[in-house]
């Protein structure tokens, strides 16, 4: 009963988490002037979902042409391959439609091309396969797309082909646009960081132009990394820098090509250049991120090395300060005062014993005093000392503080 | 100067550079999603464009099995009216990729050699009432947050026109506007046969086109 429950549950877990194995196609639409023998290409993107072997059929369809516009144009669309396949290792494949318009359109309106690619069919009694289609809007005028008539379709149904609405666009222009594409440069940068890419485009019209670009990063001839640059508008007469990053964390190290093809209305251009993804050495340029942390480290470490030495050199016991004599004179009465620091925080009992030193390191003298309790953080002892015995001449006092069984001393020299 | 000072001094400027840097590091730049793309400073984040339908990798065929002449089978999931021989599940479709697609069908060949009339072979999509499918509401025309049920789509069974030379593959509308949410991007495809009388015996096939386009005629 257990592996029932067991085998119940890996089948729930196999039924529910089941994946679709798709491709999706890339723009879902183009939009095209028509132009008198304009040649053009459009790129369309297949991406791969999850990554699989995979083959696809492309196909133009000319279903929802007007017969019109179906005869005109019968021979202005081609594509570079009519059938493409992915890899498990590949995300993307890219197929062009080639569009070579002729002299004339006689019908005004937009005509609704689709450009798409389909899988196999599985097996089965009705068998299902999936496609999906770039719908090519070719205007010639204005935005009202132009149906077929209803067509008979053989099987008793009469259809409509498609339904005529309105699709809001800016006011049109017939001919290619000037656009200069100037430069293109990708930064060389050391594996997973970013590399600024920057196309710089010059819109030589007296109205603002929207853009749009692919940039397609390519090592050995094989397409590493796509990345679209958005609808951008460029300001009429002036140079824009079109800007994106590459994240190169999926990126081997080596040499890359980086071709742009900008898309404007009526034309493309293309311009590339090569950058380098370098192996992280040694002397890795830290990010401003990564210094910043490293600022931190840093600082802890010198906090916990500041306070381990604070704490090695803090002071302990008591500290004579200084020694200070006054009336020092033959045959006198000297004052001797000791300023004392008791650095721990308790009282001690103390005396002091003070040596009086001759020239030849004899004791001339010696003064003690009583034992007391030392109530201060911070005071003195002030004591006489009867110098009625002796020369003038140079002597040293040496003062000496006992205090729980260590002591602190201090050594002065003076002249009688 | 009293040591104890110099210490406090070093101490007060390593803990505020400590506190500064948590700060900048954890305040300042937590979220960084973009970089300029402009030189007025935009931060814009480039996301492709997709058109995607795919089929269930589970749901992707219809067999009826063993059918017999002037007997009517669907596939229709949840409300089954007539009785196939063996379980039958529709087919459910999906939209992978980033934008709201309309699905168009067309039927291959055909798939009935007898004298069939039009409404032999029929289609319907519906909302899928499969296992871990898509709850996508409770009324297809009015609440059904998955695809426009109320205009666009074939939602009563429909006939699917078969190829006959020289005309190709007609598409037909099947949905419009199916979603693109996770949780909304799904639609089950049924479809409907009624034998004809003087329909041959063997097997019987034919190859259906499910196409995901841009819904851009779609107000």
């Amino acid at each position: 009963m257990k592996y029932v429950k067991l085998i119940f549950y890996i089948f729930t877990f196999f039924l529910l988490s089941n994946y679709i194995s798709a491709f999706l196609i890339s723009p879902p639409k183009y939009e095209v002037d028509f132009e008198s023998n304009a040649q053009i290409k459009l790129i369309i993107t297949l991406i791969n979902k999850p990554r699989e072997d995979k083959e696809l059929d492309t196909y133009i369809k000319y279903e929802f042409l007007h017969p019109i516009a179906k005869e005109e144009l019968k021979n202005a669309f081609s594509l570079n391959s009519s059938k493409v396949s992915f890899t498990n290792q590949e995300d993307y494949i890219y197929f062009e439609l080639l569009i070579n318009f002729p002299e004339n359109l006689s019908l005004v309106g937009t005509h609704d091309l689709r450009v798409g690619a389909v899988e196999a069919a599985n097996e089965g009694q009705v068998a299902f396969r999936a496609g999906n289609e770039v719908r090519i809007l070719i205007k010639n005028g204005n935005d009202t797309i132009i149906t077929p008539p209803i067509i008979n379709d053989g099987g008793g149904n009469n259809r409509p082909a498609d339904q005529t609405q309105n699709i809001p666009r800016p006011l049109p222009t017939t001919r290619a646009l000037n656009i200069d594409v100037l430069n293109i440069t990708a930064k060389d940068v050391y594996k997973d960081e970013k590399s600024d890419i920057v196309i710089q485009v010059r819109n030589n019209e007296n109205f603002n132009v929207y853009v749009t670009g692919i940039i397609n990063i390519l090592k050995e001839n094989m397409v590493k990394e796509v990345i679209t640059i958005p609808s951008t508008s460029l300001e009429s007469l002036k140079t824009t820098n079109l800007k994106t990053l590459w994240d190169t964390k999926s990126a081997d190290i080596g040499e890359y090509i980086v071709g742009a093809t900008i898309n404007y209305q009526g034309d493309s251009k293309n311009i590339a250049t090569t950058m380098k993804i370098k192996e992280k050495n040694f002397l890795v340029v830290f990010s401003f991120r990564n210094m910043l942390l490293l600022l931190l480290i840093l600082a802890l470490i010198a906090l916990i090395i500041i306070t381990i030495l604070f704490l090695l050199n803090k002071k302990k016991g008591i500290e004579i300060l200084s020694v200070e004599t006054k009336n020092i004179l033959p045959n006198s009465i000297a004052e001797i005062i000791i300023r004392y620091k008791n650095h721990d925080n308790k009282y001690y009992k103390v005396y002091v014993d003070i040596i009086v030193i001759g020239i030849n390191n004899n004791v001339v003298d010696k003064i003690g005093t009583d034992e007391e309790v030392l109530s201060k953080a911070e005071g003195s002892f002030e004591y006489n000392w009867e110098t009625n015995n002796l020369i003038p001449g140079i002597y040293k006092i040496q003062t000496i503080i006992h205090y729980d069984n260590k002591k602190s001393e201090k050594i002065i020299e003076i002249k009688l | 100067m009293n040591r104890d000072y110099v210490y406090g001094f070093l101490a007060l400027i390593i803990v505020t550079s400590i506190l500064t840097s948590f700060f900048t590091f954890f305040y300042i730049y937590p979220n960084i999603t973009g970089r300029p793309v402009q030189d007025t400073g935009n931060v814009q984040v480039n996301v492709v464009s997709g058109l995607g339908i795919a089929i269930d990798t589970v749901y992707n065929v219809i067999d009826f099995g063993n059918i017999a002449r002037d007997r009517t089978y669907d596939s229709d999931s949840n409300s089954p009216t007539y009785q196939t021989p063996i379980s039958t599940n529709p087919i459910l479709i999906r939209n992978e990729g980033n934008v709201a697609a309309d699905i168009q069908i067309c039927a291959e060949n055909a798939f009935w050699s007898g004298s069939y009339v039009a409404s032999d072979f029929q289609y319907k999509v519906d909302m899928p009432l499969l296992t871990g499918s898509d709850n996508c509401g409770t009324d297809i025309s009015l609440n059904n947050n998955c695809f426009t049920g109320s205009s666009g789509s074939t939602i009563t069974y429909t006939n699917l026109p078969f190829p006959t030379f020289p005309n190709p593959c007609t598409n037909v509308n099947a949905v419009n506007n199916l979603q693109n949410a996770d949780t909304s991007d799904e639609v089950e495809l049924d479809i409907k046969i009624h034998v004809p009388v003087d329909e041959p015996t063997g097997a019987k096939s034919t190859t259906i086109t499910i196409t995901g386009v841009d819904p851009v005629t779609i107000p």
